[in-house]
């Protein structure tokens, strides 16, 4: 058997110029947000290294992550990845079966004991070993055997990652992911169902160049993929600041691309990187061709909840009570009512959950809402809803007088007299029984005290709007 | 007071302007000139708009000299109007942008011949030599 | 006699294993044993669930044959809720159900069948100008020079010296089976590398429609992708563009390459015209509504079942019907309140575990027991007998030659006449691999008239993609079921729903791989596989390429893993590994 080449002598061969390598590189580098310094180091590393021997493992899957790997990188440069990495076992691909199978995983396994990477698509089950089984062993020997002598361990795909669709309620195998089983090797979960497949090559380079795995998340995700949300990247979410949703799926609002969040995308809370580095060579991603983000890179996406209801639907029952209201005449008098208030503000990013009084930073993305139980004698009739705030700078002294602000109805921030008749309208409505009041969403653009007040102002000028009102602290 | 603009109060958002990174090109060129040390700076993972990137490589502008490569995809690398201060861009056969940095430098790397290809070429060139001398001599027989 | 094992079986889909009584001094099986080895339990998780997010979970049954089932699983609501879609949405639906089956039979053929027929190592010995010539005689596919040869021949050549063999390791190189010359050898393993390029390529029409490939969106209703010529972020018609480039793409493939190398490798393995199809029973359900789902006369592939080889006779197909379509468990592992003899229709299946296996680690299955995680579905005819039946390309093909559909009669009869062999040579292994060729070329085609009928309708001011009248679960009757049925690649495909107070009671997949891998029924039938193995001679027992080459003409889409042993049930090889 002759030696094994380098990677760098294996493209040589191959007529792959040293500048193709070099751009490999620098492209890799740049995905995985390394400092360009380490692209020198990551050049070096690769050309000497021999091809790296890669064992799969196919466990309870539907080989959605092999095809997904399979449909990454076009014959350019991403495709050396293919010239890096020596497939040594995968069921899908290789050409032994049987008993050859096995000798080509033996022979792997022994010749690179130590130094192979153990791929793992699919889950585990534990209930009963007959459940799932390859040559007559079930998987979890399998994994346990081959977990021992391997380098380190790539749990592809949602499944492998957390469980994934078996561990689904009421999970009738007892599926379970890879890092249940294995707990004493360097181990990464690449979620997704199936994964964004360049994700898998850049955890490769960079075990190669660095011999380690990148930083990883609170899932074991690596955290440069997976730090940030579907939300934040995607190209839809000035609809969202704008509060401009599609109500249903080829309605106006769908075919100008607005926002999918009232059709249950669950962009907000799924962390992947499929708004930015997008499916089949940047062709598309789910939000960009009509449907919402299922979450499919978070444990359990499969029990969260319906794929199309919306988060909002399920924190909007959770605003905070304001209590009673106060009301005045058109002349300024007081008067009593009924009516009853409740509201708060919500960070996108966090749980989701309304809050009466909260610190938000500048680069938080905000929700804030309200409604109102409007009093019977009121329901039914045409009212202006009104918006306004108390508005003080952070550094300003308690004494000092705060300066007031409402909004119109185009969303304009207007300076208000603090005189109720002078308040304009946000939105004109018929008043329900329960009214909602839709503030704001988006970012602050200064940071101060807010004390957020709302209500309505029937025709005859009476104004009823809430007592308690939703304190905001922003800073930096 | 007539509307929140009047407030003196200062914004900032998540992104960082360009005048920070226009700070860090000079710092290198210094660093080029005194220490004859390249830097390199990767636009792609600076918190910067599409808007903000435009803006620097329009202030960056064009200088005398560019090149496209075809290796594996095109790549463009050209030199701004500040000397020594080089913008590579690499794309895949897809039309992808792979990477786009900041070079700055008296030459980007890439676009040195490698010693590597050099030998590579040499070999070609040594097979289509022999090639040629042997329909040479073909020729004389005949 | 010997007991032959052969686990894991590799390039399919799924873990599958295949266990044959071998006859040893004529190397022959009498008896095969067909294993599905993994289970999930997808149609227990599925209880309880909304049903428009029901498509979500089935559509991970298999991400090779990514859609089927999600596409299965949206008409099974459709059809318990009367829920019609628009025009638009089921012509979306046929290009991406089409370009599933492009992409899905050429990869098969290239990657996951190829290497049956293609010795990889021969063709390291090939001339690249008489490669040159063999491909330009086949073929006007531009990349045919001989220095395009050579140049793969190097890459091969490099790769094979460089010492890591990857997938190529243990291959039965050399194997006496292996009847191709070292130039159609290299030809092939260049189209292999090709097919690779290209399928990436051919997956966007999925991702321009859902989103990503594997597994794209879908939506009970319509289809999620929303139409504007006026719109930067819906289907314009810069994405339209793309489309047409990739429907061209994927036909000219398919006509320069896939048509002809599967016309040029079968020329040199006639023996395998008459060995391969053991049942003689074929079923369709049909596919590619024109209109809606129950117009069927308006459907590209026709339904019907085939009995016993004869065209001339076709019978309707009622998935309704309770008398018709049942599944059995006498020889898998799950447990009837019914009784294990009993058949049950899916609207009344039951998907209850019962592992009665041997425990692993073990050498053989219990074959006279229970031996599988997959149940055997068969179908009865009108005089009150149960068949097992073959479903896939060769049933496809069959039933649109059998009902006279003009092209699929001019181009089997076409593949006859140059391959020189009767009708009745499409009962084969070899058959059944030009079935799956000559469909993609049929289905690649209509890809064109769909996107022309959808331009149509586009330009005629129709854009709807969605119908929402009952999208609310308030505008559904309290209880109700249906059957979503489709032609996946693998063959018939239906998934039978029952709803109460809007979730899902009952669910039960039938997927084509359960007819053709499904072990024995009470009655003793054997499955598809089991037939069709029955009779093969192996040449060497320890390289049992014979078993592959039929296995994977079915193309298997199982979790299925199979391991070979010696006759014995000894290993032949004591591989050891300090």
């Amino acid at each position: 058997m002759s030696t094994y080449q380098t990677f760098g002598s294996q493209l040589r061969n191959h007529g792959i110029s040293r500048r193709s390598f070099l751009k490999f590189c620098t492209a890799m580098s740049s995905l995985l947000a390394l400092p360009p310094a380490m692209i020198p180091r990551m050049v070096h590393a690769l050309e000497n290294s021999p091809r790296q021997s890669v064992i799969w493992l196919s466990f309870q899957e539907c080989t959605g992550c092999t095809e997904s790997f399979l449909r990454a990188h076009t014959s350019s440069v991403e495709e050396l990845i293919f010239d890096l990495l020596s497939l040594d076992y995968h069921h899908t691909l290789q050409a032994a079966a049987g008993e050859a199978a096995e000798n080509a995983l033996a022979i792997a396994r022994q010749t690179h004991a130590g130094n192979y990477i153990l791929i793992v698509e699919g889950a585990i089950p534990l209930a009963n070993p007959g459940y799932s089984t390859i040559a007559g062993t079930s998987n979890l020997d399998t994994l346990t055997q081959l977990a021992r002598d391997a380098k380190a361990i790539i749990a592809v795909g949602t499944c492998a990652s957390f469980g994934g669709i078996p561990h689904a309620a009421p999970n009738p195998t007892g599926a379970v992911s890879v890092e249940e089983i294995i707990t004493d090797k360097p181990l990464v979960n690449i979620s997704g169902c199936p994964p964004v497949p360049v994700l898998i090559t850049g955890v490769i380079v960079h075990l190669l160049t660095f011999g380690q795995l990148p930083e990883l998340d609170r899932f074991k995700r690596p955290a440069t993929f997976f730090g940030s949300t579907v939300h934040k990247g995607c190209y839809r979410r000035p609809f969202f600041n704008d509060g401009q949703f599609a109500e249903s799926f080829d309605d106006d609002g769908a075919k100008q691309g607005w926002c999918l969040f009232k059709l249950g995308c669950k962009g907000i809370v799924t962390n992947n990187a499929c708004a930015t580095v997008k499916w089949n060579q940047e062709t598309s991603f789910p939000i960009q061709s009509g449907h919402g983000c299922l979450g499919c890179a978070e444990p359990h996406f499969w029990d969260n909840g319906s794929f199309y209801q919306s988060l909002y639907a399920s924190v909007a029952k959770a605003l905070p009570n304001l209590g009673g209201g106060q009301a005045v005449d058109k002349n300024g008098q007081p008067l009593l009512t009924q009516t009853t208030f409740a509201g708060g503000i919500a960070i996108a990013e966090g749980e989701g959950n309304f809050h009466q009084v909260l610190t938000v930073r500048l680069t938080n993305e905000v929700n804030i809402q309200g409604s109102v139980t409007v009093t019977p004698a009121h329901q039914n009739q045409v009212a202006d809803i009104l918006v306004f705030a108390a508005y003080k700078p952070l550094l300003a002294s308690l004494d000092s007088p705060p300066l007031y602000f409402m909004l119109d109805s185009t969303g304009n921030i207007l300076p208000w007299n603090e005189v109720p008749a002078t308040l304009v309208p946000f939105q004109q409505v018929t008043l329900n029984a329960v009214t909602e009041v839709k503030m704001y969403q988006g970012l602050f653009i200064a940071t101060g005290s807010l004390k957020v007040s709302f209500g309505y102002r029937l025709p005859d000028g009476v104004v009823v709007t809430n007592s308690k009102t939703i304190d905001i602290t922003i800073t930096e | 007071m007539s509307s929140l603009k009047d407030i003196p109060i200062q914004v900032n958002h998540t992104t960082i302007g360009i005048l920070p990174l226009l700070y860090e090109i000079h710092h290198a060129l210094t660093k080029l000139l005194k220490d004859h040390e390249d830097t390199l700076i990767d636009l792609r993972n600076l918190p910067l708009s599409s808007q903000e990137k435009q803006n620097l490589l329009n202030t960056l502008g064009k200088g005398e000299i560019s090149a496209e490569l075809n290796a594996l995809g095109r790549s463009l690398v050209w030199e701004t109007q500040f000397a020594g201060v080089w913008v590579v861009e690499h794309y895949n056969t897809e039309e992808v942008l792979l990477s786009q940095t900041v070079e700055i430098t008296q030459i980007p790397t890439i676009l040195k011949s490698p010693l590597e290809d050099v030998q590579a070429g040499l070999e070609r060139l040594e097979e289509q030599l022999s090639v040629l001398r042997l329909e040479r001599s073909e020729e004389k027989e005949t | 006699m010997a007991r032959l094992v052969v686990d894991p079986i590799t390039r399919i889909e799924g873990h599958l294993r295949i266990e044959a009584q071998m006859d040893e001094a004529n190397k022959t099986i009498q008896t095969a044993y067909s294993s599905g080895t993994m289970v999930r339990g997808i149609e227990i998780i599925l209880r309880g669930r909304d049903p428009r997010d029901a498509w979500a979970f089935a559509q991970r049954i298999c991400g090779v044959c990514t859609l089927v089932h999600g596409m299965a699983s949206i008409r099974s609501v459709e059809n318990a809720l009367n829920y019609p879609i628009p025009p638009n949405a089921q012509l979306i639906r046929n290009l991406m159900i089409a370009a599933q089956y492009v992409h899905d039979h050429v990869m098969h053929f290239y990657h996951l069948h190829a290497l049956d027929w293609v010795d990889v190592v021969s063709a390291l010995k090939a001339d690249p100008k008489a490669t040159s010539d063999l491909a330009q005689s086949i073929s006007n596919y531009p990349k045919s020079s001989p220095g395009y040869f050579t140049d793969m021949q190097k890459k091969l050549k490099n790769f094979v010296e460089a010492g890591q063999l990857g997938i190529f390791a243990q291959g039965y190189w050399g194997h006496p089976a292996y009847k191709l010359p070292p130039e159609a050898n290299l030809m092939a393993v260049s189209h292999y590398l090709e097919a690779l390029s290209w399928q990436r390529e051919a997956a966007k029409i999925h991702a321009i429609f859902g989103g990503k490939n594997p597994h794209p969106n879908f939506l009970v209703g319509g289809v999620p992708c929303a139409i504007d010529f006026n719109s930067d972020s819906a289907l314009n018609e810069k994405r339209f563009a793309q489309v047409q480039e990739i429907i061209n793409l994927m036909r000219d493939f398919v006509d320069q390459v896939y048509v002809p190398d599967t016309l040029a490798i079968a020329g040199f393995y006639k023996d395998w015209a008459s060995q391969g199809e053991g049942l003689g029973n074929f079923l369709t359900y049909g596919d590619f509504p024109e209109k809606d789902m129950n117009d069927l006369s308006s459907m590209l592939i026709p339904s019907g079942v085939i009995l016993n080889r004869d065209l001339s006779t076709i019978y309707p197909v009622d998935l309704n019907a309770p008398e018709q379509i049942q599944e059995y468990v006498a020889h898998s592992w799950y447990d009837y309140s019914v009784g294990k003899d009993k058949g049950l229709h899916p609207y009344t299946g039951e998907t209850t575990f019962n592992y009665t296996g041997p425990t692993p680690p073990y050498k053989q299955l219990e074959v006279e027991k229970e031996y599988s995680w997959l149940k055997s579905p068969r179908w009865t005819s009108p005089d009150g007998k149960n068949h097992a039946m073959e479903v896939g390309p060769l049933a496809r093909v069959l039933m649109l030659y059998a009902k006279g559909h003009a092209q699929t009669k001019e181009l089997v009869d076409m593949t006859l006449n140059k391959l020189g062999v009767p009708v009745a040579a499409l009962f084969s292994t070899l058959g059944r691999t030009a079935a799956r060729t000559l469909e993609t070329k049929i289905i690649g085609d209509q890809m064109q008239r769909w996107y022309d009928s959808l331009i149509a309708n586009i330009k005629a001011g129709d854009t709807k993609t969605f119908n929402q009248t009952r999208w609310e679960p308030s505008t559904w009757p309290a209880q109700a079921k249906g059957v979503g049925y489709m032609e996946a690649p693998r063959g018939a495909l239906a998934h039978w729903i029952v709803i109460e107070n809007g979730q899902i009671a009952n669910y039960q997949a039938v997927v084509p791989s359960t007819w053709n891998a499904g072990p024995r029924d009470v009655e003793g039938l054997p499955g598809a596989y089991e037939a069709a193995l029955q009779g093969h001679t192996l040449e060497v027992p320890e390289q049992p390429i014979e078993i592959l080459r039929t296995i994977h003409s079915f193309d298997p889409c199982i979790a299925c893993a199979v391991h070979l042993t010696d006759v014995t049930g000894e290993e032949v090889l004591k591989v050891k590994v300090c």
